[in-house]
């Protein structure tokens, strides 16, 4: 009954942790702030499909977790790229 | 305490001690006063909580007899990026100009502007 307990309070709070970084994706006042929060809720999907695979005992999440991870780390990037100079490729 | 086997507890432990550091970089996300610091709480605590709930992850998929291949690349995958992400932010966010929180004073790049600032309310005051 151990394991079974832990994932539930472990889903509850990364949600509660996600509904944070909501918060800060919509408040944030400028626009770097609502970036690093939209990265921290990309990190935070990654703990839950973990815990989610803990708690079903399956391989199948991690096929997800990787992708979700690549696209959260390009995703950040491409959007500090666009804020520097306006494009995300330098033409030159 | 019977049928809680060893690889359960400690599965549970790594799982709690991840959610201690994945909640602590939400909250640091919150309560910090600008962007350079608020980008130290989920770049490094919620890096160091996904590590936690990769090892219980790994740990539990070893129990069951599977080799966690996946999970060791995943981690270091977030390992190597998540320095990187936090950097390209913060460069992105200090070359357009978001100001600090009042109470730092040791960057010279943002005294310069908010000397120029002030000057500048000066003036428009002088006319």
């Amino acid at each position: 009954m151990l394991l079974p307990t832990v994932t539930n309070l472990a889903l509850f709070t990364i949600t509660i942790s996600m509904a944070l970084c909501l918060w800060r994706l919509i408040v944030g006042p400028s626009f770097p702030d609502r970036v690093a929060a939209s990265d921290t809720i990309s990190t935070n999907i990654v703990a839950l499909l973990i815990v989610l695979s803990i708690k079903f005992t399956t391989q199948d999440y991690f096929d997800a977790v990787l992708v979700i991870a690549i696209l959260g780390f390009l995703s950040s990037v491409a959007l500090a790229k666009f804020l520097i100079g306006g494009s995300v490729f330098d033409r030159d | 305490m019977t049928g809680i086997s060893l690889s359960e507890l400690l599965t549970s432990f790594f799982i709690l001690f991840g959610l201690f550091f994945v909640l602590t970089g939400s909250i640091g996300l919150i309560r910090f006063p600008d962007v350079y610091t608020r980008l130290h709480a989920p770049t490094k605590s919620a890096t160091l909580g996904v590590f936690g709930i990769l090892i219980a992850s790994i740990i539990h998929q070893a129990s069951h007899g599977f080799l966690g291949i996946k999970e060791i690349l995943t981690t270091v995958f977030l390992f190597l990026t998540a320095p990187v992400g936090a950097h390209m932010i913060a460069r992105a966010a200090y070359l357009t100009g978001v100001q600090p929180a009042q109470q730092s004073t040791t960057c010279e790049f943002f005294y310069i502007l908010r000397q120029k600032e002030e000057d500048k309310q000066d003036a428009d005051q002088n006319l």
